[in-house]
């Protein structure tokens, strides 16, 4: 399975679903700008389900 | 991209191997999302917009839109094969898409100009339709649906509308076949009459 990288533009209307404030890219993860929550991006793909979310 | 071209490309798509009769999870016909997808093209909605399909399955009015020349496209769905599915499919015809796991009723993003989606019919899990109608509603100024033709659903959704706000400019009924794929189905095809609605947000444009 290839891994993709994430589009930077998406990552402009992206938000964290549980505060709705940005997100950005860190190593594997997406990680909100302000409640810290972890984002896993698995197969290129970002798992945005709140209830999965690592809290940071 | 010609209409009958489009779904052409679309029927080539490949389906999810075991779908779920909980989340309706049949693929949109390839004439009904061509459709969906050419109107919403005619009416400005699709190139150089950003576009989000809700419950996106696997994929085909996310890559439909992609193929027209949107300018950005996200597929949100819950399941993740059906995610691994699409982003297969869009590889394969060259649609660069973003392709996110959620569920739709949490799913937040600023910036989306239409959201196009064919959501689960609210038969096996009632108001999940609408679920997904409000949310749509909530991330874009525009937004292609797909309901169940029957009195009673037009009634509801004319009345909600109205409640949110927000204009049906289109309604336009089409027929939906699916063949057969869940355990219940007792036929080989299932044929009946769906809604293709059009609704804006009074803000559209705000």
């Amino acid at each position: 399975m290839s891994r993709e990288a994430i589009n930077p533009e998406l990552l402009e209307i992206l938000v964290c679903p549980i505060c709705k404030q940005k997100i950005e890219l860190k190593g594997e993860e997406l990680v909100c700008v302000n409640c810290g929550r972890h984002y896993p991006i698995i197969n290129g793909i970002p798992n945005l389900i709140p209830w999965e979310a690592k809290s940071g | 991209m010609r209409k009958k071209q489009l779904e052409i490309a679309l029927q080539k798509l490949a389906a999810h191997p075991s779908p779920s009769a909980e989340l309706e999870q049949y693929m949109t016909p390839g004439d009904v999302a061509a459709t969906l997808l050419h109107m919403a093209y005619a009416r400005g909605d699709i190139a150089r917009r950003t576009i989000c399909d809700l419950g996106c399955g696997t994929g085909r009015l996310a890559i439909g839109a992609a193929l027209l020349g949107a300018k950005k496209v996200i597929g949100v769905d819950i399941d993740p094969i059906a995610l691994k599915i699409a982003a297969r499919n869009a590889r394969r015809v060259g649609a660069n898409i973003t392709w996110i796991r959620c569920d739709v009723g949490k799913f937040e993003s600023s910036g989306i100009n239409t959201v196009i989606q064919n959501p689960p019919f609210g038969v096996q899990r009632r108001g999940a339709d609408m679920k997904f109608l409000h949310r749509a509603l909530k991330l874009a100024g525009v937004v292609y649906s797909l309901h169940k033709a029957t009195p009673r659903n037009r009634a509801f959704i004319a009345k909600r509308a109205k409640e949110l706000d927000v204009k049906i400019t289109d309604r336009l009924e089409l027929d939906f076949r699916i063949p057969r794929q869940f355990e219940f189905h007792t036929r080989d095809t299932y044929k009946f009459k769906v809604d293709l609605y059009r609704i804006e947000r009074g803000d559209k444009n705000g």
